[in-house]
């Protein structure tokens, strides 16, 4: 077992990983009432593939099938898990992204009894004869629901736009057609392929003894046999294809929205935190400088940035529809940029700001081991985030200014009333 | 250990915890509603952070707050029965995290941009616009989440004649007839008359506390120009109203609480039984049985113990779907729930109030609630108290229960 203090956070991390794969992953708080639960499997929605048994060859598999496993798993009929579900005290989700289907569990009560039912549920789901069409006509009720959200729909225009691979741009939920196609043979192999403990993490924060939980799982697993599974391997290759559509045009809901993405890529010399981190810092410098040019606060706008192993983006939203004009306020904010330096001053208090987020995030066991799992995934350590943004210098905001922005790398999207 | 000082009509509520990496602020502003000033009163919180005296303009203000290394300060709209109030929330690091000693300079910036406004000043008009802008845009976003819109519509044909049916946002088309004149009235309401609090919880030391209580004053208090009059008129009329939006419907039901101020850890509980969680009737019913919905949710109005029931249904399911809802209400009224189902009940109910103390926010709730309800701040006794409660006070408060009206969501 590692144990590992992070001393800037005063944060213990006790981690293991089993013989069977499968890491452990501890952060006890003592003085928390709740104790947290995140089990997460690295299978989502960019998980499009899956190798035939005993053959090379690979076939595809429908949309939304990872986000369709995380809900059968919850229809596992064992008692034990029953009874979880139908006990308020526990609280108990699961959700499905790009990268990761991950479980949560946490509760104020005895944690210890609920981690084994957890993993033989997760593990040894019991759906494999049952009848499929219920859990259709509950999906397609939630991709009913984000159907009714122009937002969502625009966004997800804007990176099918900006992306030839369609594994980044494919709806978790699928669509009506994709979840169709999904029957049990299929969950099945999914299952057995990426629901292996080698291509899982469970990850625990709380009241609760380091030992007596590895002690716990390590018996517990022990009891367990697993099929060797090799995984394929995505391309970490950035897709570096140029974009499909430079401007496209929504008629949907009752608000004006502009979209504006941009692909980039990372300077080879920058680790993938860093570039993180300082993508972030550099977007507040341009909002800042945004703010300033626009003569009258004639719209809102706020920045998000997708940045992964295999593809990174920079999103503005604005809430208005007069495109040319947010654009043109983005090229010019970006230029200023490139004249006047960042100030000193000023960088080291937005160092100073984004510490403070992420200490803010580490009040809550639940956005912690969150953060934990999705960077994790990503090769990156959430823990490490604040002594690689405390040696951030102003020579790196140089290196994102210019990657950031490309014009040839930029997409928009218009979203109007309908 | 719990602070608690009066004076001028600013109360302050201390709360030391070494629980967290972080010292928080909640400040919050309280007027009695009052249905003519609502919109310019919305606006108030933006229009503070346009500027003040020092820092005029709203980039500068910015930034000074950022020096002193805060999150984005968090802005909230609310309302009680007869008040209407906003909050600023933020968070700043613990000094064990940055060594800056700077909570008696965030106290003198938090008084500054309350009484140190350029609102009386020299006020420029793009930052009058500027404040509608966003104000508008919390009417929309409002309306663009239909399970939030429906509640609101709810609300506003349920207390139809109430001023509890005023929304803490304002009215939309009242935005555009702010003029200087009615902001500068709201602003000296704020200023000599409103009701403000402080709370802050963190690990601070003895002269920390010492420093914000000797800074944070005002200058002018009398309640005397905010004597506002408020006539109740009760609709007891059931309503129904419907119109066809998408193939789903958004629906919200509300059963009004009529009788003595119930216990609110009772109310919980009844809550906790009928819809508040997944092992709750309602879902039990609504979705893991009948399948009718995806979602369904219940809970209790704080302000006036009502109970709030949302739920999306298809449009042929609906009135299936509503009179199951009214059924289970009845069911529950007639105590045909078993004990088991009412222990979980109240270990759920026990779950979220100490969840909620493994969060700053949560935290600060429960310290308000406990202080608004009078209830014991100390979360053991809270717990022995729902451990307390029996079936027969569940049943009686479930009884003060009646339905009230019905609002699904379309296009009027």
């Amino acid at each position: 077992m590692n144990i590992i203090h992070h001393e800037k956070i005063n944060e213990t991390l006790y981690k293991k990983k089993l013989s069977n794969g499968l890491d452990l992953v501890i952060i006890p708080r003592n003085n928390y009432y709740k104790t947290e639960i995140n089990l997460a499997v690295n299978f989502g929605s960019i998980h499009q593939s899956l190798k035939k048994s005993n053959s090379t060859t690979t076939h595809n598999i429908p949309a939304g099938t990872a986000h369709f496993l995380e809900h059968m798993i919850f229809e596992n009929n064992s008692q034990p898990w029953q009874d979880i579900l139908l006990s308020p005290e526990i609280f108990i989700n699961a959700s499905t992204s790009l990268k990761r289907t991950s479980f949560t569990l946490s509760t104020v009560e005895d944690i210890y009894p609920l981690i084994p039912v957890l993993l033989d549920t997760v593990q040894n789901p019991s759906f494999f004869n049952i009848d499929l069409d219920k859990e259709k006509t509950i999906i397609s009720h939630e991709i009913q629901m984000y159907d009714n959200n122009p937002e969502w729909l625009s966004r997800i225009k804007l990176l099918n736009n900006m992306y030839t691979n369609p594994v980044y741009t494919t709806d978790i939920l699928g669509d009506e057609y994709s979840i169709q196609k999904i029957d049990s043979h299929l969950l099945k192999r999914c299952h057995e392929h990426y629901y292996h403990p080698n291509n899982m993490i469970l990850t625990i924060s709380g009241p609760v003894n380091p030992y007596d939980i590895i002690h716990l799982i390590e018996n517990h697993q022990s009891n367990k046999t697993f099929n060797e599974q090799k995984f394929y391997k995505y391309d970490t290759l950035e897709d570096s294809q140029p974009i499909l559509k430079k401007l496209d045009m929504i008629k949907k809901g009752n608000e004006h929205k502009t979209f504006i993405g941009f692909k980039l890529q990372k300077p080879p010399t920058m680790n993938l935190i860093k570039f993180k981190l300082s993508i972030e810092i550099y977007i507040y410098f341009l909002s800042k400088e945004i703010n300033s040019i626009m003569s009258d606060q004639v719209f809102e706008f706020n920045f998000e940035s997708n940045i992964s192993k295999e593809f990174n983006n920079v999103i503005l939203f604005a809430n208005t529809s007069k495109y040319e004009y947010v654009d043109q306020l983005l090229i010019t904010a970006h230029n200023n940029l490139n004249k006047q330096k960042f100030d000193k001053n000023q960088f080291f208090h937005v160092i100073q700001k984004k510490s403070g987020e992420i200490l803010s995030i580490l009040n809550s066991t639940n956005f912690l081991l969150k953060n934990y799992i999705n960077h994790y995934f990503e090769d990156m350590n959430f823990l490490n985030f604040l002594n690689v943004i405390e040696n951030i210098q102003l020579t790196d905001l140089h290196s994102i200014h210019n990657v950031i922005l490309k014009q040839q790398n930029k997409s928009i999207v218009v979203q109007t009333p309908e | 250990m719990e602070k608690y000082f009066q004076n001028n009509g600013i109360d302050i509520i201390i709360h030391r915890t070494e629980k967290f990496k972080t010292l928080n602020f909640l400040l919050t502003i309280e007027f009695p509603i009052n249905a003519e000033k609502a919109t310019t009163r919305a606006l108030l919180p933006y229009l503070l952070l346009e500027g003040t005296t020092t820092f005029p303009r709203k980039h500068s203000l910015q930034e000074a707050i950022e020096h002193l290394y805060g999150t984005d300060i968090k802005i909230d709209l609310f309302k009680s029965e007869h008040t209407q109030a906003f909050s600023y929330y933020i968070e700043i690091p613990n000094d064990n995290y940055q060594n800056n000693n700077n909570i008696s300079r965030f106290i003198a910036l938090f008084r500054s941009i309350l009484f140190d406004s350029i609102i009386p000043k020299q006020l420029h008009s793009d930052q009058i616009n500027n404040a509608k802008m966003i104000l508008k845009n919390k009417h929309i976003d409002i309306y663009s989440n239909k399970v939030l819109y429906t509640n609101q519509m709810l609300l506003s044909k349920m207390h139809c004649n109430e001023p509890y049916s005023i929304p803490a946002i304002g009215y939309k088309d009242k935005i555009d007839t702010i003029d200087s004149a009615t902001l500068l009235d709201s602003y000296k309401d704020l200023v000599e008359a409103s009701q403000i609090k402080l709370l802050l919880i963190g690990d601070i030391d003895k002269k920390d506390e010492l420093d914000v209580i000797s800074n944070f004053k005002r200058s002018k208090y009398s309640t005397e120009r905010l004597r506002e009059n408020n006539n109740l008129h009760k609709n007891n009329q059931i309503e129904m109203h419907t119109s066809v939006t998408d193939s789903l419907s958004y629906i919200a039901i509300g059963f009004r609480y009529s009788g003595s101020t119930p216990k609110t850890n009772v109310l919980k509980v009844a809550n906790a039984l009928l819809g508040r969680f997944p092992s709750s009737r309602l879902f039990q019913i609504l979705r893991e049985k009948e399948q009718l919905c995806y979602f369904v949710l219940s809970q209790i109005d704080m302000n006036t113990k009502n109970i709030i029931i949302n739920f999306i249904v298809e449009d042929h399911s609906k009135n299936k779907a509503i009179k199951m809802v009214k059924e289970q209400l009845n069911q529950l009224k007639q105590g045909q729930f078993s004990e088991k189902e009412l222990e979980k009940s109240k270990s759920a109910t026990r779950m979220l109030l100490l969840n909620a103390e493994d969060s700053p926010i949560g935290m600060m709730d429960n310290i308000n609630q406990s202080i608004k309800h009078h209830t014991d701040f100390h979360i053991e006794k809270q717990v022995e108290e729902i451990n307390n409660i029996d079936k027969h006070e569940v049943i009686s408060v479930l009884n003060h229960l009646h339905l009230d009206t019905v609002y699904t969501l379309g296009d009027e």
